[in-house]
């Protein structure tokens, strides 16, 4: 059943009354109004409903008769809903007294436990829904849900009393104009519906006994069958309906349980209503089954349905749209940061090499500038440079009269030096290669001998470090 | 149920198209910042270059501003320095640098000079704006103590008065 309805109608009619609830959401549904089919007030909240479902902004859900519908709960031997969704239709079919090609089949929600998983499935005749969704067209009633009525009052009964421990064992009786309902669970899991196709409101003597004989035939196994298959010893019986407001008759009811056995009873509230509510509620949250879809679909819901879709594609096709502004903004934005980044990298190699300069030849263009500009200035350079050559000059010539070194030729530039000399003894000439290393020249010395005043020559070639 | 399919196929391809630009947006961002980093990094160090001759314009500026366009006459300083005819100055061809000025280069040769009458020379030399810059030099003695022949080459700035 598709959510998205922000407002739900449920509708219990039978046996010339009604009862309409409404629900705003998931938290639960109030009851407009409990009346007679024909009164007044039936007429108006009904036409009020009506006129919100047609124009698309509520739903209206109804039940298939139980009487008319199987329940059953599947158990697929694997933990795998995907799987087990598979096979449900298989697993329902040998459950059904009719041939499920010609039945509308509902699945619930799939549960996993124990290995394996379970789900609700109900089934009914596509001739028998045909037949009571056209007394409600009939009724002037264009429901958009048609739930399962012992799935939706299980379910409504979990929501308003849930389970206060786990292995609670409990039993719901729906007293309904023209049938009786049981269902059963263990904690909040429906196990198995029974359905009774008496009337328990019936007034005539004859009927009423006939419906009280086949209580006190059925309701007494049915205790011992669920409190043998959930191995308890107790269990909880809520009884709801219209037949539950009459105490008489619930006490009348309760005596057919064995005597022995150890059951609570315990009255919904409002329980006439219990079935409005539950359709009300769980057509909002989008929780409950639904027997009207594919061609048996009210128009209306399908197009609320092809609103929802379009809705959701405008919302993916604005949300991509706008992934799109935003990698077309990113893509803009890096697109501008690189041209002005490249503008600036292009004025400035062309500020330096002076020409125009192709995109990417920047650095290269900018290093043969860079090593022309240094030829050009190097004489600037030595000009402004306050030691220069003369200064290594002076230094060279203090060393040689330091050392007292005579020489006989100097030569030096930038790139050399050499001095050729006599010197008191070797030490000397070492200590001047010492002292010639020291102020950044790589030095090679060689000695020429004695020189005929007794002095030693030699001879020192350097070049400069770099 | 054909709007539907409209909606769908323009949806999907809405939808796809975003992907497939955040990818490409996501899968370039690395290299594209790769890009950019490397074109930051020329940047700077351009940047870098061209305050490298910064001390040159200034000192070359300044000459401009001082108006001293050419070195002294090294032929009169020579003559001061160490009398009429003692130096024998060679010019060299001048080469050509930027914005006008040029290199002026002289070889010196002084033959059997007393070498500190040869230092005050060069210090002579040294001291105008441009000044005459040592470039390089050879001495050798002469048998007498304190004397010897100098070989020297001079360079200086010139620029032709605008």
């Amino acid at each position: 059943m598709a959510a998205g309805y922000r407002t739900a109608y449920g509708l219990d009619w039978a046996g010339g009354r009604m009862v309409l609830a409404r629900s705003g959401g998931r938290d639960g549904a109030d009851v407009l109004v409990s009346a007679a089919l024909d009164s007044e007030a039936a007429r108006e909240a009904l036409a009020a409903a009506v006129r919100e479902v047609e124009r698309g902004s509520a739903a209206l859900a109804v039940s298939a008769p139980a009487t008319r519908t199987v329940v059953r709960r599947l158990r697929a031997p694997f933990a795998s809903a995907r799987k087990a969704s598979r096979i449900w239709p298989s697993l329902l079919d040998v459950e059904l007294p009719f041939p499920v090609e010609g039945a509308l089949c509902v699945y619930g929600r799939p549960r996993v436990a124990e290995g394996a998983t379970f789900a609700v499935a109900a089934a009914i005749r596509e001739e028998d829904w045909a037949a009571t969704d056209e007394s409600c067209a009939a009724a002037g009633i264009p429901s958009t849900h048609g739930d399962v009525e012992a799935a939706a009052l299980w379910d409504q009964f979990t929501v308003e009393l849930p389970p206060v421990r786990a292995d609670t064992c409990r039993l719901l009786v729906w007293l309904g104009t023209d049938y009786a309902v049981v269902v059963r669970g263990r904690s909040g899991e429906l196990t198995a519906v029974h359905v009774l196709r008496r009337s328990p409101l019936a007034e005539e003597p004859a009927e009423r006994d006939a419906f009280d004989q086949l209580w006190a035939r059925r309701f007494g196994p049915i205790l011992a069958t669920h409190l043998a298959e959930s191995d308890a010893a107790e269990l909880d019986v809520w009884w709801a309906g219209p037949g539950a407001e009459d105490g008489d008759r619930l006490a009348r009811l309760r005596q057919a349980a064995p005597a022995g056995m150890a059951v609570r009873h315990e009255t919904v509230r409002r329980p006439a209503a219990l079935l409005a509510r539950a359709l009300a509620r769980r057509a909002a949250a989008g929780t409950g089954l639904n027997f009207k879809t594919g061609r048996h679909a009210n128009p209306v819901h399908l197009r609320m349905e092809a609103r929802q879709r379009r809705r959701a594609w405008l919302g993916v096709a604005a949300a991509a749209l706008l992934v799109l502004a935003l990698n077309a903004g990113e893509a803009l934005q890096r697109r501008y940061r690189a041209r002005r980044l490249q503008d600036e990298l292009t004025a400035a190699a062309e500020s330096i090499a002076g020409m125009a300069v192709p995109r990417g030849q920047e650095a290269l263009m900018v290093e043969r500038a860079q090593a022309r500009r240094d030829e050009e200035t190097r004489p600037f350079r030595t000009a402004l440079d306050p030691e220069g050559l003369e200064s290594v000059l002076a230094g060279v010539l203090a060393d040689l009269d330091d050392l007292k070194l005579d020489v006989s030729r100097l030569s030096l530039s930038s790139l050399a030096v050499a001095v050729e000399g006599s010197a008191p003894a070797i030490q000397a000439v070492e200590a001047l290669e010492e002292r010639l290393h020291a102020a950044g020249w790589s030095v090679q010395g060689e000695t020429l001998g004695q020189t005929p005043d007794g002095r030693q020559g030699f001879v020192l070639k350097g070049t400069a470090l770099p | 149920m054909n709007s539907e399919r409209i909606w769908t196929a323009v949806t999907t391809t809405l939808a796809a198209a975003a992907a497939a630009w955040t990818l490409h947006t996501l899968l370039s961002a690395p290299r594209q910042a790769d890009i950019l980093g490397r074109k930051a990094q020329d940047l700077q160090r351009i940047r870098a270059v061209a305050t490298r001759w910064a001390r040159e314009d200034a000192y070359r500026a300044a000459l401009e501003s001082r108006q001293a366009w050419r070195p002294q006459d090294l032929g009169e300083t020579a003559t001061r320095a160490l009398g009429e005819g003692v130096a024998r100055l060679s010019p060299r061809p001048a080469a050509p640098l930027a914005d006008g000025w040029q290199l002026r280069e002289v070889a010196v040769e002084l033959p059997g000079v007393p070498l500190p009458e040869a230092a005050v020379f060069l210090a002579a030399a040294g001291d105008s704006l441009p000044p005459w810059r040592l470039r390089e030099i050879e001495i050798r003695a002469a048998p007498d103590r304190g004397k010897g022949t100098v070989n020297a080459v001079l360079e200086a700035l010139e620029r032709k008065q605008p």
